[in-house]
C-alpha cells in the first residue's frame, strides 16, 4: 500500500479517530489494529515475516535479559539479518523471484537494534508480545523508515497521548508539505531521469542537469515521504526521528551523511561502526598505527577502515548490483580518506590562514556537491558501464543548439515553470529552517486566519498540480523496495 | 485540607479550560474541513470540461422551472443534434428539453432519467435507440463517465458511476472528480470558472439543442424489408429494460426513436432487436430511417457526419417529429403561457443565429417565425 | 595527577580546541563527532587502561566532563 494511496489515507485517518476515542491507557491498541490491517492488506508473506521477526525479537529480548550471552545475541542477529539478506540477495544470484515483505530492511534493522540494546542493558525488554509487535510493525514507518530505537519510539507508541490541537495542526501541515514535495515536484522530475537514460549521443549539459535533478528528485521524494509519515505520527502525538535535515546544505561529505537518511547512518554507527572501532582489534589497530603515524592520525585508522566497511554495506543494502557496490565503495573511500587526512587539512587551514566561514563556505558547499554528484551517476543508472559512459559523456558535446527542443521533449514549458516554482518554494522554506526559523511551528501556532489560506493554497496546489489520477502512474516511492 | 481543596479546584479549572480549548479546536477543524470540501468541489467543477460531454446539459436542466418540461428527450449526441427544441416550441408549442450526452449508454441514461424525474414530470420521454448498437460492456476510461458529473444528487451519481465502471475501485476517482479532471489545469479558460456554465454563449434559456454545424455528404440504403436481428449488448439490454420499467412504474409514456443517420445500414440489425424488446413492454417506437416517413432529408446536404444531422437536417427532421408527436400524444400547446417564457427567449435568440450557421438553409427552409 | 586532570589531558590529546569544562552538550551540540568519540575511547584506553564498549557511546556519557569521569570510574578495575 503506497503512502500516497487513498487506502493509506483512509487507514491513517481511521486509526487516528479510533486512537482518540479510546481511553488513554489502551490507545496503543488503535495503533496495533491499524498496523495489523496495513500489513495484512500488504500481503500474507509480509504479515508472516514481520510477525516472525517480532516474535524472535520479543522472545530473544526476554532471553537475553536472563542470559546475557554474546553467542545468543549473535544467533538472534544472524537469524534476523540472515533472513533479510536471503530474501534480498538470493533472487539476484539465482534469478528466482521472491516476494519481498513490505519494509523488510527497515523493520529488520529496527528489531536487530532492539536486541543489541537489550544485550547492552540500555533497554528493558518488553514483556507483552503485542506491544513488541507494535514496535516492529507500526505502519507509517514500514515503507521507508525512519528506523528508531526502542528508547526513541517504544515509550511513545505505548503511552496514550492526549489530543493536543497543536499536534494535529502541525502534523497535518507536515503531511501537506510532504505531499507537496512528492506529488508536485518529485513526480514531475521522473521524466528528466528517463531522458538521460534513453541512450544515444546526449549533450553533456543534458546529462549533467539530469543527474543534478535526480539528486533533487530523490531528496524531495524521500523527504516528502518522511514528512507524510512523521506528520501522521505527530497527529497521534508520536514524534518520529528526522530522517533528512536539508542535506544539500552540508559542507562536507561526512556532514552530508549526518543529514541524509539520518536514521540509517545512526543505526550503522551505533551497531556497526562503534563496535568495530572500539573493539579490542580496533583499539589494537589504532595503537599500531599510532606508532607509525603518530597518535592524532594513527587513531583515525580504525575509524577509516570501519567507515569503508560500513559504506560498502550501506551501498549493498540499497541493492545487490555492481552500481551499489561502487556507490558504497566510493563514499567509503571518500570518507576514509577525509578521516585519515583530517590532521593534514587542519594543518593546511592554519598555514594558509583559510577562514572557517566567509568565502570558504561556498567553496566547501561546491566541493561537497561535486562529490555527491559523482555518486549519483551510480544511483540512477542500471549498471556501471552506463554510469561511466554518462560520466564521460558529461564532459563532451556541450552543444546548446537543441536546448529548447530537448527540454520541450521532457516537459512542456508550463510544467517546467511549475517544477521550478515548487523547487523555489522548497528552497526558501529550507533556507529559513536552516537558519533555525521554525517555519512549521510558527505556522501551526499563528492565527487561523493566516494559517488557513496557506493550508488551503497548499491543498489546492496539490489537488491541481499533483501527479495523480487519470493517465498518471504515480512514480512509486523510490525507497520502498529496500 | 485547604491545600487539597485548592488543588482540586485548580484541577477542575484546568479541565474546564482544556475542554474549552478542545471545543474551540473542534469547531475550527469542522469549519476548515467544510471550507476545504467546498473549495475542492468548486475546483472539480472548474476542471470539468464544459462541452458536449453532458455537464452543461444537466446543469442547465436544473435551472428549468419545475414541472414545465413536457417532452424530455434522452439519449446520445444524435438526438441533441437532431431534435431542434426551437422548432418544436415555435411551430408546435411543445416544451422540450434535450437531456443528452455524447455516446450515452443506457446505464447512464437510466440514472440521468432517475435524477431528472425528481424535478420534472414530462408528458412524454423520447429515448434514442442508438445505444442498442453499442457493443461494449463498459466505455473506455474518460469522457463518457464525465457525463455523470453534472448530477447533483450524490447517491444517484455514485450509482451511475458504479454502473459505468468495470472495477468498483475505479469509481472513486470519478466520484471525487478531481483525480479524473485535475490535469485540465493545462487548458483552463475564464469560462471554466463561472457558474452556471455558459456553454458557448447559450445561456440559461438553452434547452439542450447542440448544433452539429457541418455538411458532409453520405448515401443511405432502404432496409425496411429486412427483419433480421443481432443480439444487443447484455448490459445495454439490462438497462433499457430498467428504463422501460421505471417509466411504466411512474406512469410516464416513453417512446423509442430511431434517428435518421447514414450509418443505419450497419445499425438496423440491432434496432430490430430493440424494437422486439420494446414490444414486450408495449413501448411504442418510431424508426425515422425508414423511407416511408418522407422527411425530405437530403443525405448529401443535411448531415454533419455518419451519425449527426446538421442544422438544416434538424429543422427538417424536427418539423416532421413535431407533427408526429402532436398526433400521437396529448401534448399541450404552451405558446403564450408566461411560465414558458424561457422557451420563447431561447427560440428568439436562436432565430437570430440561424442565418449564420454553415449548414442552415434559410432560403429552402425559412423559419417563418 | 588526579583523575580529572588525567581525563582532561586524554581529551585534549584528541581535541585541543575544545574547552571541555565549559561545555554541557558536547555530543548533542555536535561539538564532538563520531570520529572524536572513537579517538577519545582509544585515548581513555591508554590513559586509564580501561575498555569502554560501543554500547556506552551515548550522549549521556559524553556530554559533560563529569559524565565522562563517572563513566571512567565505572570501568576502572578496582
Amino acid at each position: 500500500m503506497s503512502i500516497l494511496s487513498i487506502e493509506f489515507l483512509l487507514l491513517a485517518a481511521g486509526t487516528l479517530i479510533v486512537y482518540y476515542l479510546l481511553p488513554l491507557k489502551i490507545r496503543w491498541i488503535a495503533l496495533l489494529c491499524g498496523s495489523a490491517a496495513f500489513i495484512c492488506l500488504s500481503g500474507w508473506h509480509s504479515a508472516a515475516h514481520l510477525t516472525a521477526v517480532a516474535l524472535v525479537m520479543w522472545g530473544g529480548g526476554l532471553l537475553l535479559q536472563k542470559h546475557r550471552s554474546r553467542l545468543l545475541l549473535s544467533g538472534l542477529l544472524a537469524l534476523d539479518l540472515g533472513a533479510m539478506a536471503f530474501l534480498k540477495y538470493y533472487p539476484v544470484f539465482s534469478g528466482a523471484d521472491l516476494l519481498l515483505p513490505v519494509g523488510l530492511s527497515y523493520f529488520t534493522f529496527q528489531s536487530a537494534g532492539y536486541l543489541v540494546d537489550v544485550y547492552r542493558g540500555k533497554t528493558e525488554p518488553q514483556r507483552n508480545p503485542l506491544k513488541a509487535w507494535l514496535f516492529v510493525g507500526y505502519f507509517p514507518q514500514l515503507s521507508q523508515g525512519p528506523i528508531s530505537t526502542w528508547k526513541e519510539l517504544g515509550g511513545q507508541l505505548l503511552t496514550g497521548h492526549r489530543l493536543e490541537p497543536e499536534n494535529i495542526v502541525s502534523g497535518f501541515q507536515l503531511v501537506l508539505w510532504g505531499l507537496f514535495k512528492k506529488m508536485i515536484i518529485a513526480d514531475r522530475l521522473v521524466a528528466t531521469t528517463a531522458a538521460v537514460l534513453q541512450g544515444g549521443e546526449l549533450p553533456g549539459w543534458l546529462i549533467l542537469s539530469g543527474t543534478i535533478l535526480y539528486a533533487i528528485r530523490l531528496y524531495l521524494d524521500f523527504s516528502g515521504g518522511m514528512d507524510v509519515v512523521r506528520g501522521f505520527s505527530r497527529m497521534a502525538g508520536i514524534e518520529l526521528p528526522e530522517n533528512f535535515r536539508r542535506p544539500f546544505f552540508s559542507k562536507s561529505v561526512a556532514e552530508y551523511w549526518r543529514r541524509w537518511h539520518i536514521t540509517l547512518g545512526a543505526w550503522f554507527r551505533s551497531y556497526l561502526l562503534y563496535p568495530l572501532t572500539t573493539s579490542h582489534a580496533g583499539i589494537a589497530l589504532g595503537k599500531a598505527a599510532s606508532r607509525i603515524f603518530g597518535k592524532k592520525t594513527g587513531r583515525t585508522v580504525p575509524t577509516a577502515l570501519a567507515t569503508l566497511i560500513v559504506f560498502l554495506l550501506i551501498g549493498i543494502w540499497h541493492s545487490a548490483n555492481w552500481n551499489a557496490v561502487i556507490f558504497g565503495a566510493y563514499f567509503g573511500a571518500v570518507m576514509a580518506v577525509s578521516t585519515l587526512l583530517e590532521q593534514f587539512w587542519k594543518f593546511l587551514q592554519k598555514r594558509l590562514k583559510l577562514p572557517k566561514g566567509g568565502w570558504m563556505t561556498p567553496v566547501r558547499l561546491l566541493r561537497t556537491w561535486l562529490l555527491i554528484l559523482i555518486a549519483q551517476y551510480f544511483a540512477f543508472t542500471p549498471d556501471p558501464s552506463t554510469a561511466f559512459s554518462l560520466l564521460g559523456g558529461t564532459f563532451r558535446n556541450w552543444d546548446f543548439s537543441g536546448f529548447a527542443e530537448r527540454m520541450g521533449a521532457i516537459m512542456t514549458g508550463q510544467e517546467w515553470i511549475i517544477t521550478g516554482a515548487g523547487c523555489m518554494i522548497v528552497l526558501i522554506v529550507d533556507i529559513l529552517c536552516e537558519r533555525k526559523k521554525d517555519v512549521c511551528g510558527t505556522l501551526a501556532r499563528t492565527h487561523f486566519w493566516i494559517r488557513w489560506p496557506v493550508l488551503l493554497l497548499l491543498i489546492l496546489a496539490i489537488a491541481t498540480f499533483g501527479i495523480y489520477g487519470a493517465g498518471y502512474d504515480p512514480a512509486a516511492f523510490l525507497y520502498t523496495q529496500f | 485540607m485547604e491545600g487539597r481543596e485548592t488543588a482540586l479546584q485548580e484541577q477542575a479549572a484546568q479541565q474546564k479550560a482544556r475542554r474549552r480549548k478542545l471545543a474551540g479546536f473542534g469547531v475550527r477543524a469542522v469549519c476548515f474541513t467544510v471550507i476545504t470540501a467546498l473549495l475542492l468541489s468548486y475546483a472539480g467543477y472548474v476542471f470539468t470540461s464544459k462541452s458536449d460531454y453532458g455537464i452543461c446539459s444537466m446543469m442547465t436542466y436544473y435551472r428549468q422551472k419545475p414541472d414545465t418540461v413536457d417532452v424530455l428527450v434522452a439519449g446520445t449526441s444524435m438526438v441533441y443534434a437532431g431534435v431542434n427544441t426551437n422548432i418544436l416550441w415555435k411551430e408546435y408549442g411543445i416544451a422540450a428539453y434535450n437531456l443528452c450526452t455524447v455516446e450515452e449508454p443506457f446505464w447512464i441514461a437510466y440514472h440521468t432519467l432517475e435524477e431528472a424525474l425528481k424535478t420534472q414530470h414530462p408528458k412524454l420521454i423520447l429515448l434514442d435507440a442508438k445505444p442498442a448498437t453499442y457493443p461494449a460492456d463498459y466505455q473506455k476510461r474518460g469522457r463518457v463517465i464525465l457525463n455523470t458529473f453534472g448530477i447533483r444528487d450524490l447517491p444517484v451519481r455514485i450509482r451511475a458511476t458504479l454502473a459505468s465502471v468495470e472495477n468498483p475501485r475505479d469509481a472513486l476517482g470519478y466520484v471525487l472528480k478531481l483525480p479524473e479532471v485535475h490535469s485540465a489545469y493545462k487548458t483552463l479558460t475564464w469560462n471554466d470558472f463561472i457558474l452556471p456554465p455558459d456553454n458557448e454563449g447559450r445561456g440559461s434559456t438553452w434547452k439542450g439543442f447542440n448544433e452539429a454545424d457541418k455538411i458532409d455528404g453520405h448515401r443511405t440504403f432502404d432496409l425496411s424489408f429486412i427483419g433480421a436481428r443481432l443480439p444487443i449488448n447484455a448490459r445495454e439490454e439490462e438497462y433499457v429494460r430498467k428504463i422501460f420499467e421505471m417509466t411504466k412504474e411512474k406512469g410516464i409514456p416513453l417512446m423509442l426513436i430511431g434517428m435518421p443517420c447514414p450509418n443505419y445500414f450497419q445499425d438496423y440489425l440491432y434496432y430490430n432487436t430493440l424494437w422486439s424488446i420494446a414490444d414486450e413492454y408495449g413501448i411504442p417506437y418510431i424508426n425515422y430511417n425508414l423511407k416511408k416517413y418522407q422527411i425530405g432529408l437530403d443525405y448529401l446536404k443535411d448531415f454533419a457526419d455518419w451519425n449527426h444531422m446538421n442544422v438544416n437536417g434538424s429543422v427538417l427532421f424536427t418539423r416532421r417529429l413535431g407533427k408526429d408527436l402532436k398526433e400521437a400524444f396529448d401534448l399541450p400547446d404552451r405558446r403564450g403561457d408566461p411560465a414558458y417564457d424561457s422557451w420563447e427567449e431561447c427560440a428568439a435568440t436562436w432565430k437570430e443565429q440561424y442565418p449564420n450557421f454553415i449548414s442552415s438553409d434559410p432560403e429552402a427552409n425559412p423559419l417563418g417565425w | 595527577m588526579d583523575e580529572m586532570s588525567r581525563l582532561i589531558a586524554a581529551l585534549e590529546e584528541v581535541r585541543d580546541d575544545v574547552d571541555f569544562a565549559a561545555e554541557a552538550h558536547l555530543v548533542e551540540d555536535g561539538i564532538l563527532d563520531s570520529l572524536d568519540l572513537t579517538r577519545i575511547i582509544a585515548s581513555l584506553d591508554e590513559a586509564f587502561d580501561i575498555h569502554i564498549p560501543a554500547g556506552e557511546i551515548e550522549p549521556e556519557n559524553f556530554d559533560t566532563l563529569d559524565a565522562m569521569l563517572e563513566m571512567v570510574r565505572r570501568y576502572r578495575k578496582p
